[in-house]
């Protein structure tokens, strides 16, 4: 075997162009993803509907859109959903894992516990056609929930849990901890299998009841899986798409559109292309930007070789 | 990997089970129970036959097994072809995503080219950006190629928009690979294909594995692009057949209950055992990220 170390400097002498190998690859991606985005872009700034040659308009779309009450609302929509769809299965997630790894796994065994872990997590495998059909069965106005209301007597609490905008939004919510819950606390399960066990000892010499282990112990430890898991499922928020399009497709009027959807409706009906790309260009450029600081940030607080 | 870990040495020890305890576990099991209820129900209401689906509650149990249901989406959105269509065009952009981001990382790793943290910092931002940015453009892209409608299409689109997603997760696993080992395969002579095959790739292998179960199940059930891209019924994949199954989505009306939940049914069935199968594997790639 090798002896005596030799400078690394003989890698010189072999093949070295590794920077070829990210020809097909990474070139393809920059090439195809980066034209896209700059096509995009300068179709935002032509007018045209159907047919007709497009006419430069400058930032004409984006000055509209700045105006534009459906997009301003359907922003502020997708920070809305951030709340159940990225903070609230956080909490929840760090709770579910807690209770799964640390108080059900040591008293009930693992195979229990893992079968929580597992099942939990079913609603994230599923494909969002298919759970939103399931939950458009439910809500519907002659849906399960309806149907039960109504067979058990208290049909006067039956609603059309859609067709309202206030009560579609609490209903999308709902949904979105379904979908969320199952992956929060896969990490999290994991995170905790981490954090070195002295640590519990240790408190339980104290005499620390399991809740306050909970906090001393465990949520501090977690922090860099908070943080990743934060800041994933806060992204997926902000460009969610699948479940609102399955299941209100952003209605009842609007009031559960976002700017996915909002692009998506401009493209597919074919005569607002230039608006869609005008809608979705704004967007990849604050998801492009937060995703960047995201890096930047992770560098800093979380070491070089990490980020 | 940890998970694995905390099962083979019961770490915390075996403790005492108390009312509590019990009290707990059962309050959990609740908690299930109600996550599971659309998919139970829908088992419910599939199996019931159009009769007993009118009269009888949605929450009431069959009287007899219906299968007409099953049957009839299995036949009417020639599921058996839907099932090729999904298997070929999952199948083969995983493929390309895994090829491209092993090459991709074989630079970033074995290469450390310069700025190997700009085409990382480039990938998350790829992965990060929203499809609907890039989806016309492709369209467009396709019908000058010929390739509109064409499940080539498709499999070329996602498996280069995951490779973004791969080059990172494989990267940052090749970083931390000990530089020695490297730098002494080169030194003895080792030729780089088979460095590549007996060095890098076994050790990169478990890696690989995740990647291709997750970006399977991703594509798989990917919507958008097969939407847009593949605009004939006999090349369709399953999420889209399912689409039919909605009176059109969105008017939150779904026809026929009983069609529709045997369809979400037979649909979910292969993701459901694919994850079931590899489900160490997907909980190992999940945590990647974070530890």
């Amino acid at each position: 075997m090798l002896k005596q170390k030799r400078p690394v400097t003989t890698r010189s002498k072999h093949w070295n162009n590794y920077g070829l190998l990210l020809l097909p690859g990474f070139g393809t991606l920059v090439l195809t993803l980066g034209g896209a985005l700059f096509w995009n872009a300068n179709i935002s700034l032509n007018r045209w509907a159907g047919y007709e040659n497009p006419i430069w308009v400058g930032f004409r779309n984006y000055r509209y859109l700045a105006h534009n009450e459906e997009f301003r609302s359907a922003v502020l929509h997708a920070l809305f959903f951030i709340i159940p769809f990225a903070i609230i299965p956080t909490v929840l997630g760090a709770l579910l894992a807690a209770i799964i790894f640390e108080y059900i796994s040591p008293r009930f065994g693992e195979r229990i516990a893992s079968f929580f872990r597992v099942s939990f997590y079913l609603p994230q495998v599923v494909p969002i056609a298919i759970s939103g059909l399931l939950w458009l069965a439910i809500l519907g106005n002659d849906g399960i929930l309806n149907m039960a209301l109504r067979s058990s007597g208290h049909g006067s609490l039956a609603y059309e849990w859609l067709d309202n905008g206030r009560s579609a939004q609490l209903w999308m919510a709902v949904i979105l901890i379904w979908l969320q819950l199952g992956y929060t606390t896969m990490v999290f399960v994991a995170g905790m299998a981490r954090i070195d066990t002295r640590l519990y000892e240790a408190a339980q010499l104290d005499g620390a009841s399991w809740l306050q282990q909970f906090r001393a112990i465990t949520m501090p430890q977690l922090r860099p899986e908070m943080f990743v898991v934060l800041l994933i499922t806060s992204i997926g928020a902000l460009k969610i798409f699948a479940p609102i399009y399955w299941i209100t497709s952003g209605g009842p009027f609007g009031a559960t559109n976002v700017p996915s959807l909002y692009a998506f409706n401009a493209f597919y009906g074919g005569d607002q292309v230039p608006f869609g790309a005008t809608v979705s260009t704004v967007f990849a450029v604050i998801v492009g930007t937060l995703a960047f600081l995201v890096v930047q940030l992770q560098h800093k607080y979380f070491g070089g070789d990490e980020a | 990997m940890p998970l694995q870990k905390a099962a083979q040495t019961d770490r915390r020890g075996a403790k005492r089970r108390t009312i509590w305890s019990w009290l707990i576990l059962f309050f959990t099991l609740l908690t299930l129970i109600s996550w599971l209820f659309p998919f139970w129900m829908s088992v419910t209401t599939a199996l019931k036959d159009p009769v007993e689906l009118a009269s009888s509650s949605a929450t009431s149990l069959p009287h007899s097994l219906y299968w007409g249901n099953f049957t009839r989406f299995w036949s009417e959105s020639d599921f058996p072809r839907k099932l090729f269509n999904s298997i070929l065009i999952s199948g083969l952009a995983c493929l390309i995503t895994v090829v491209f981001s092993f090459l991709n990382a074989v630079a970033i790793g074995v290469g450390r080219i310069k700025r190997s943290r700009l085409v990382l910092t480039v990938c998350l931002i790829a992965f990060a950006i929203p499809q609907e940015a890039v989806v016309y453009p492709t369209y467009k892209v396709s019908k000058i190629l010929h390739i509109y409608g064409n499940p080539i299409a498709v499999i070329f689109v996602l498996g280069i928009l995951y490779s973004a997603f791969g080059t990172f997760l494989l990267g940052e696993v090749m970083k931390s690979f000990p530089r020695e080992l490297i730098d002494a395969a080169f030194v003895d002579g080792v030729r780089i294909r088979e460095m590549l095959r007996h060095v890098i790739y076994p050790l990169l292998k478990p890696t690989i594995q995740t990647l291709a179960v997750m970006v399977f199940i991703w594509n798989w059930n990917e919507y958008m692009m097969p939407l847009i891209l593949l605009p004939d019924n006999a090349t369709q994949t399953v999420p889209i057949a399912l689409a039919s199954t909605y009176s059109q989505p969105g008017f939150n009306v779904v026809p026929d209950i009983g069609w529709g939940a045997a369809g979400a049914l037979i649909s979910a069935a292969p993701t459901i055992l694919f994850f079931l199968l590899f489900q160490r594997v997907i909980a190992r790639g999940i945590t990647m990220g974070t530890d």
